[in-house]
């Protein structure tokens, strides 16, 4: 029982907490699925801030831990203080789905059917030799990117291919917080979590393309999820990986943060807010820390979104405003290329 | 040069579509949502951006510069870039929607669905997922060995596993080091301590094993050995269904 309220807090009310101090820059103050989504990349983002030069000193896990649970706390206390005047039972109360259609019936049927597989089944992946193998690593040695995660002999040098994109090492914190196992909090715990935040990406990408018509955005996700579960034309696509091994940095940049950019560039279509552009800034860092393919793929998606906005529009100023927003991306690709 | 890099394509591109199905339905998604769309900003995401990154993706000059972080093991990764599902799934409701009647629109709701189902492959089957009672969700037996090798009281474990068992012993245990890592594309031949423990050579698995410090050994007991570790300084230590499971006796180190 404790666990689980230990998980609530962990999964759903600390990124949530995190997300507020974000939508209360931006136009949808009160859109708690988007908060939930925001706190993640914010998270996301300070991690990789701080990871990144302390694996380089070669500073233990335990001093990243301790950073990153402080700064997180003291975002969420902000969080609380600027945003408890707001809140009260009323205006929760409208999130409370009052009639929910028989489409929305329907897609959260189909949702919850993709998570409640992926917690009593499971698909093993030998990728997770190094994934998973290197957030248990972690808390093993008390260190970073020191100790090889396949066999346990001493890195030469680093990783190159994986060290800037330390995802594993959020399993790791989050299994320390929560005193689980890091193979179980990969395996069991994250996939349903990320599973509905995909969802919830998805959710909130429809309501942008109909307008908010939330009848329309049920049969669309409907749809996606259909799309999602017979996805296994191939086992390359965002379709499987989605289903097969969510837990891993690679599935996580193809079905939440790259539809996730999507999404935040289309706010700033619609409302060139600076708050829109942080949110996507935080985007990009994320990008960066979730996979060492974000650092590519994540700018040329943004940079394709403004070139094709920009001629359409005849407006240089989204590809101004992207060109800022993945500064954070060339950093870590001209550090690729140094330590490469 | 150029060459190099659209075979590299064509490769991935083949990886990536499976049956072709998905993508000729995406194709023909775009195609209606170019003619049918009447929002500027929809129709600009959702057929002239996925033009633009097919156009990206599929340029060899494109592939050549991104190849030395995405190269022809994983370009198929760059097919992400579309939003293939978006894009299918938001035509789809606009022809459910363009029906008057609720009659007409369960009609072509179910329809599409059928559609999609028949393009694509169902993902819920025996190969793809099993059901494992530990929370790990790593093979049964290969918990139950860990467990056995983390009881040992020994310093500076380093064990000897076979190739199937060797991706799930440190994502258990991480003080439990290997003889050899997990090679993701499957290239074992290079290990030798791999091919004597396959091959039953135990005269030269252990000499290897010396050599390596190897001081745990879990056996498979479908490979017949032509020897027994035990003459080589090692005792039996405990056995599990399909494994035993050897220890190197400290007096005979």
């Amino acid at each position: 029982m404790l666990k689980a309220i230990q998980c609530f807090f962990v999964f759903i009310i600390v990124p949530l907490m995190l997300g507020l101090l974000v939508t209360k820059f931006r136009k949808e103050k009160k859109n708690l699925l988007g908060a939930w989504l925001f706190g993640y990349l914010l998270e996301f983002a300070i991690l990789q801030l701080l990871a990144i030069p302390m694996i380089f000193l070669k500073v233990k896990f335990t001093t990243l831990f301790y950073s990153w649970t402080g700064i997180i706390l003291a975002f969420v206390c902000i969080s609380l203080i600027l945003n408890c005047r707001e809140w009260n039972l009323k205006s929760l109360s409208k999130y409370i789905p009052q009639k929910p259609d028989i489409m929305t019936i329907l897609a959260v049927f189909l949702i919850g059917i993709q998570i409640l597989i992926s917690v009593v089944y499971t698909h093993i992946d030998e990728d997770d030799a190094f994934y998973v193998a290197t957030a248990n690593v972690t808390i093993t040695e008390n260190s970073m990117y020191c100790v090889a995660a396949e066999d346990g002999a001493e890195y030469m040098g680093f990783p190159t291919r994986y060290v800037l994109s330390p995802f594993p090492l959020y399993t790791a914190i989050i299994a320390s917080i929560l005193t689980i196992h890091p193979t179980i909090v990969a395996h069991t715990l994250f996939p349903p979590i990320f599973i509905a935040i995909a969802y919830s990406v998805y959710w909130l990408i429809g309501l942008r393309l109909w307008e908010k018509d939330k009848k329309s955005a049920s049969v669309f996700l409907c749809f996606l999820s259909i799309l999602y579960i017979w996805g296994n034309f191939s086992i390359f696509t965002n379709f499987s990986f989605l289903l097969f091994r969510i837990w891993q940095g690679k599935a996580m940049l193809a079905n939440v943060i790259l539809p996730s950019i999507w999404l935040l560039f289309l706010d700033c279509v619609e409302e060139s807010k600076i708050g829109n552009w942080v949110t996507l800034l935080i985007s990009m860092l994320a990008s960066c820390f979730i996979s060492s393919m974000g650092i590519a793929l994540a700018p040329i998606t943004l940079g394709g979104l403004a070139l094709v906005f920009s001629i359409r529009e005849k407006k240089i100023d989204y590809l101004l405003k992207s060109a800022v927003c993945v500064i954070p991306n060339i950093v870590y690709g001209i550090l690729y290329l140094v330590i490469k | 040069m150029l060459r190099e890099s659209l075979q590299i394509i064509q490769e991935s591109f083949l990886k990536y579509k499976g049956t072709g199905m998905y993508i000729a339905l995406f194709f023909i998604a775009m195609l209606y949502l170019f003619l049918s769309e009447k929002k500027k900003e929809n129709r600009t995401f959702l057929v002239y951006f996925p033009c633009f990154i097919l156009f990206i993706i599929l340029n060899p000059i494109f592939q050549k510069c991104v190849n030395s972080l995405l190269n022809k093991n994983v370009y198929w990764r760059t097919f992400w870039m579309l939003p293939m599902g978006v894009v299918i799934a938001y035509a789809s409701t606009k022809v459910v929607k363009s029906r008057n009647h609720v009659k007409h629109k369960v009609i072509v709701f179910i329809t599409m669905i059928t559609i999609i189902m028949v393009s694509g492959k169902l993902i819920y089957n025996k190969e793809n997922y099993k059901k494992i009672d530990n929370f790990y969700k790593v093979p049964e037996e290969y918990v139950e060995v860990v467990n056995i090798l983390s009881g040992a009281t020994l310093k500076n474990k380093k064990v000897m596993v076979s190739s199937a068992m060797v991706p799930y012993i440190r994502q258990i245990d991480a003080s439990l080091k290997l003889a050899f890592p997990r090679r993701a594309y499957g290239d074992y031949e290079k290990y030798e301590i791999l091919q004597a423990y396959n091959g039953g050579d135990v005269e030269k698995l252990m000499k290897l094993c010396k050599e390596k410090q190897v001081n745990l050994l879990v056996y498979d007991k479908a490979i017949q050995m032509t020897s027994s570790p035990v003459k080589f300084g090692f005792e039996l230590y405990a056995q599990t269904e399909n494994h035993d499971i050897y220890i190197l006796n400290q007096k005979s180190k």
